[in-house]
């Protein structure tokens, strides 16, 4: 039983991180129909511009009281800004130039952006595993099962979620981006500078990507050059299976994959984990084409 | 100078020229239709003042701005607003928004107020909600379908809640791609008298249309094209009877 609620935080902890990233995906997805094979990049990036901020506060370990909240907020904050800001520059460098080009054009551009990104990461900070401060104290909650770390994750990817659903439906900058994403041509014209809402809707996107990337480099106490390959593929799954260009389903979906990979690895064997993930996958898709909260009809964001 | 002031327009694909030299001009309140065969131009030239389309060479004025360098959405803003021959509304989104989103177009809120919901930006978004409803009843559109889906409408409600659309920017100009297709003849009645009621605003109204029946009684001049080139340009009894008319419609020589 207690190995059960481990697993079952681990799973919540780690859903949580791929829930963020893939929001990511999906708000791209659902405004250009484009994968963005980058994001998991910009995601690690986060990881490493969170590891410089806290370097540069002089934080080796855990912080308490007042440093601890001003840590979390400035990481949390410099790694967001920092990452959306790279987002915008590879849509307006990458994408933008290709926004009339066969679909196929883009994609391919977001994987060589993807191999770029990770080259210039592994040159920044090496090829081995990074080590980045134990920045939050570990207090226990619920029987001791869950970790301040674990909670911290789960309620930062829930909240950003809810704000993300507000900015959507409750804004004129979401209306704009719904109205973008359903028509582009159309939204021109009634006024609407198509360019600038996707320029808006990448630098949420990587945003996202630079919170969580915040999150698990404090979470799991390290990153590395290639962390968000396989990180990025997991998320992108996630929408997947929530249903791509729906913000619930990814989060739906990134919280199934977590919850999955733990039990997985806890029970059968870590190797076994992403077989699970991709047999689940496979088999969720077969049964609704469209994804766990997918509609049939391209209910884009 | 006009309202809309069309000089020498070309729009060419490739070797074909979709307009040739096409110049017209449209006051306030005028209503002016554009006629002519399939094929004679009458969409390029819609999205060429509407700017979907680059025009290789001419001249497009909007109450004395040049407009043809533009980017369609600037072009929208400087108070040109279209529908569409197919109805392009928003359909995933609600019926309210559709036309928030064209009223939107006019304000100039930050990003940042946007996202905190600031108290101005709330009180200026109920006014808008509100000019959304008049706009929703001008068009003839019950406001209690406010909040459904733009796709659950009617056909005849969606061609009414796209011009409800296109109003909400406050335009100067409006264009109306073949408003009546589709429409039974309560329903063109209906329209005949929305669009006077539009013009009465001080829009100025240009159409196209191929219901002769619908155009004839509603605009006080018609223009019309043939492979591109302006044919005639009149009041409708004149273009009725003009020979060459009749010959571009019924393919034989003047």
């Amino acid at each position: 039983m207690h190995e059960f609620g481990a697993q079952l935080a681990n799973g919540l902890a780690l859903g949580a991180i791929y829930a963020l990233i893939a929001l990511g995906y999906t708000m791209v997805y659902g405004i250009v129909e484009l994968i963005n094979f980058a994001h998991g990049d910009v995601y690690t990036f986060g990881s490493f511009i969170t590891l410089v901020i806290l370097t540069a506060l002089g934080i080796t370990g855990e912080a308490h009281g007042v440093l601890l909240v001003v840590a979390v907020v400035v990481a949390l904050l410099g790694s967001a800004l920092a990452c959306g800001v790279l987002a915008i520059l590879i849509e307006r460098v990458a994408y933008r130039p290709l926004r009339n080009a066969p679909r196929l054009a883009p994609l391919i551009t977001a994987i060589g952006v993807s191999f770029i990104l990770e080259n210039a990461l592994q040159l920044w900070k090496g090829p081995a595993p990074i080590t980045v401060p134990a920045l939050i104290p570990n207090p226990r909650f619920l029987g001791g099962t869950f970790s301040l770390a674990q909670v911290s994750v789960i309620v930062l990817a829930v909240v950003t979620m809810f704000a993300l659903q507000f900015l959507v439906h409750r804004t004129r900058l979401g209306m704009q981006m719904r109205a973008v994403a359903q028509d582009r041509d159309a939204a021109a014209l009634v006024g609407i500078d198509a360019n600038r809402t996707i320029a808006l809707t990448f630098l949420i996107a990587g945003a996202l990507a630079g919170i969580a990337g915040m999150a698990s480099g404090v979470y799991y106490q390290s990153t590395w050059f290639l962390n968000g390959f396989g990180a990025g593929l997991k998320s992108f799954t996630a929408a997947v299976l929530g249903g791509i260009g729906n913000i619930a389903g990814a989060m739906l979906g990134g919280f199934c994959i977590g919850l999955l990979e733990a039990f997985t690895s806890a029970t059968i064997g870590g190797q076994w984990a992403n077989v699970a993930v991709f047999t689940v996958l496979i088999a969720v898709l077969v049964i609704r084409p469209n994804g766990l909260l997918g509609t049939n009809l391209p209910d884009k964001l | 100078m006009s309202l809309l002031d069309v000089r020498e327009v070309v729009v060419s694909f490739g070797a074909l020229r979709a307009v040739d030299h096409v110049s017209l001009e449209l006051e306030a309140a005028q209503i002016i239709g554009v006629i002519g065969p399939n094929g004679a131009g009458k969409s390029s030239l819609f999205n060429a003042i509407s700017g979907a389309t680059r025009i290789a060479s001419g001249e497009i004025f909007c109450s004395g701005t040049r407009i043809d360098r533009l980017r369609i959405d600037e072009i929208a803003r400087s108070g040109i607003a279209r529908t569409f021959q197919n109805i392009r509304l928003f359909g995933h989104m609600s019926v309210q928004a559709n036309i928030l989103v064209g009223e939107h177009a006019t304000l100039h809120s930050g990003v940042l107020a946007d996202m905190l919901h600031t108290k101005a930006m709330q009180s200026e978004e109920r006014v808008a909600t509100n000019r959304a409803i008049e706009l929703l009843e001008f068009v003839g559109i019950p406001s209690s379908h406010a909040g459904r889906d733009a796709r659950e409408l009617a056909y005849g409600e969606q061609r009414r809640l796209e011009i409800a659309r296109a109003l909400a920017a406050s335009p100067k100009c409006l264009l109306l791609d073949e408003p009546a297709a589709g429409l039974n003849a309560t329903e063109k009645r209906d329209l005949a008298k929305l669009v006077r009621r539009i013009a009465e605003m001080k829009i100025a109204i240009l159409l196209v249309e191929h219901d002769m029946s619908f155009v004839m009684p509603l605009c006080e001049r018609l223009i019309v094209l043939d492979y591109g080139k302006k044919i005639a340009d009149a009041i409708p009894s004149v273009v009725r009877a003009d020979p060459v008319v009749l010959a571009a419609y019924l393919g034989v020589a003047p």
